[in-house]
């Protein structure tokens, strides 16, 4: 067992009207993960810190904050791989609602926007929409996405931009647009070509460095760009 | 929202131009090359004058959508934009035919 000591950004809005940092010291198992270091502090030390965890097993998304100044999940963070001081904060550019849960609305609501599910009203076949493994390949990356938000808190073209939709959103349309089975092609793109859509992207690569699934996101947005201007001329041919 | 793609495609195109255009005009400036007279340098200049004023003004209207949240503000600032980037084309023109 070893001591970590674990530097946690607390907030309630509804009472203080600023956010003030709380030290705690957590015994923990070489072999246990972060989030089982807030469970310990929730548990033993003070039932108020809050913060969202639902699988605990990297799936959910649930727990993304801040940990040592970059996004990630607290259930993915082992503490063998922590120095002994660990400073947690709520993810950046979504509000606060209490200590490290954040109010996701509008990251659900961008995403909202792209569509995020299957078009395709041709008549579907006896079974399953079949894909050849080249077309799934295209976008296997993209579907890993478990909407954690770490992306879109760590691009700053979002930080001062909150109506630009945002890495996962862009995510999310690539995983559709480039979908076999998908035949709402123009629709989706009309919702991401516009000037709060794809060309904010600056191609900053803080969403890649933040993404817990490890997904190149920026070069997803990349190949969105291209097909756009692709699609641009073939229109105008 | 066609224009967005456009208006994006033409800053990639106008920065590879400026790429160029700026080691051929460092070079021909100020590290003794060749004197710059004659139609082809003033049509190089021309082009390199026309990219660098819609590269520069562009990207500062991209800045300007990222941090002025206003509709209102961020239409006059794009006129403003507009206004200096179009009179910096004339200044510019009519220096290249002098």
């Amino acid at each position: 067992m070893k001591t970590y000591n674990f530097k946690i950004k607390r907030f309630n809005p509804s009472e203080e009207s600023s956010p003030q940092w709380q030290e705690f010291s957590v015994q923990m198992d070489p072999m246990e993960r972060l989030l089982d270091g807030l469970i310990k502090i929730k548990d033993n030390s003070d039932g108020t810190l809050t913060f969202r965890r639902s699988c605990a097993h990297g799936i959910c998304g649930s727990c993304a904050m801040k940990i040592n100044g970059k996004n990630g999940l607290a259930c993915q963070t082992l503490i063998k791989n922590m120095p002994e001081r660990i400073t947690i904060e709520p993810l950046a550019a979504y509000p606060v609602i209490k200590d490290l849960v954040v109010d996701m609305t509008q990251f659900f609501m961008k995403s909202e926007e792209v569509l995020p599910y299957l078009i395709n009203a041709e008549t579907p076949p006896e079974r399953e929409r079949l894909q050849s493994k080249d077309e799934q390949q295209k976008i296997l990356e993209s579907i890993t996405c478990i909407m954690c938000g770490s992306c879109t808190s760590s691009c700053p073209t979002y930080w001062s931009d909150k109506e630009y939709l945002g890495p996962a959103a862009l995510l999310k349309a690539y995983r559709f647009i480039f979908d076999s089975r998908d035949r709402a092609f123009d629709e989706r793109l009309g919702r991401i070509i516009h000037a709060q859509g794809l060309w904010r992207c600056h191609s900053i690569y803080n969403c890649v460095e933040a993404c817990p699934k490890e997904i190149d996101i920026t070069g997803h947005i990349t190949e969105l760009k291209r097909l756009a201007v692709k699609n641009f001329f073939k229109r105008n041919k | 929202m066609r224009k967005e793609v456009f208006e994006w495609f033409f800053l990639r195109i106008t920065g590879v131009i400026l790429l160029a255009g700026l080691t051929l005009h460092f070079y021909t400036m100020h590290y003794n090359g060749p004197a710059q007279t004659g139609p082809y340098w003033r049509a190089f200049n021309f082009i390199f004058l026309l990219s660098a004023i819609y590269h520069g003004f562009n990207g500062l209207l991209g800045i300007m959508i990222e941090y002025v949240h206003s509709r209102a503000l961020q239409k006059i600032f794009e006129g403003v934009l507009i206004v200096t980037a179009l009179a910096l084309t004339g200044i510019g023109i009519y220096i290249l035919s002098v």
